[in-house]
């Protein structure tokens, strides 16, 4: 059950965490994206010999480059979205732009994931 | 709708500035900037999926003088956010509170943020010559 709703959580699929449960999701967040940037800084610096389009779409098709790619962009926006939620919720008093402040931040977020899928399904499985 | 009773906090303006509570929002500033290049990642992504033209586009776009200037912004951010972050971790189990041992971690977050950000710029401008 623990894991099914982490996972909803990661693909935007539930509503804005609260509490304890935020404070959890923000301290696992930050850890599993230490890796994943630490993967992609790697990349960057290392692997990719230039970002001319060949290299960084042959890059992006690897199977296992593109699942690490889709969850560093999950992760990201999660952690981002958990972030500034706390901030909306701090320095705005007002409850009714507080709430639109948060539901423009999902928006926002939902955007990001959908580019993501489409994006990422585009260049692995277009020829 | 009435403004609720929840306090305002922190209270930037009246609080007086020393090495943690500098430190403390600039990891908030970090954090929404950071937000931003999250989103410009999947606008990467998407320039990718779209083909040549689209990447050249983008390309241009994100390695002009301005879009530079933000990217050095961005990557000081995310080491000096990744940084703190491991300090905020260790406050979570117990570690590190005492007053000088938190102007001390603070200090050196903010050294290695600095090593690290022209480390990075160095060997990023070395091999790919923007």
């Amino acid at each position: 059950m623990n894991i099914v709703n982490r996972f909803l959580n990661l693909l935007c699929l539930s509503g804005f965490e609260q509490a304890r449960g935020h404070w959890r999701s923000q301290r696992e967040t930050a850890v599993i994206l230490l890796i994943l940037t630490l993967w992609f800084l790697y990349q960057l610096l290392f692997v990719l010999n230039s970002l001319d389009f060949i290299e960084v779409q042959a890059w992006a098709r690897d199977p296992l480059n593109a699942l690490i790619i889709i969850l560093t962009s999950l992760y990201m926006i999660y952690h981002a979205e958990l972030g500034v939620q706390v901030i909306i919720e701090d320095y705005v008093s007002d409850k009714r732009s507080q709430l639109i402040l948060l539901y423009t931040l999902r928006f926002f977020r939902i955007c990001v994931v959908l580019t993501t899928f489409v994006s990422m399904f585009c260049i692995v499985f277009k020829s | 709708m009435a403004k609720n009773n929840q306090p305002l906090s922190p209270h930037l303006s009246i609080y007086k500035w020393q090495v943690t509570n500098t430190l403390s929002i600039l990891h908030r500033f970090s954090g929404a900037l950071l937000f931003l290049a999250a989103m410009d990642f999947s606008i990467w992504l998407a320039s990718i999926a779209m083909g040549e033209n689209s990447y050249a586009l983008i390309s241009s776009l994100f390695s002009s003088r301005l879009a530079l200037a933000i990217w050095v912004a961005v990557s000081f951010s995310f080491f000096y956010h990744s940084l703190n972050g491991l300090r905020h971790l260790a406050w979570d189990f117990g570690k590190g509170f005492e007053t000088h041992q938190v102007n001390y971690s603070g200090f050196i977050v903010v050294f290695l943020t600095l090593a690290l950000t022209s480390s990075f710029w160095f060997f990023l401008l070395t091999k790919h010559a923007l």
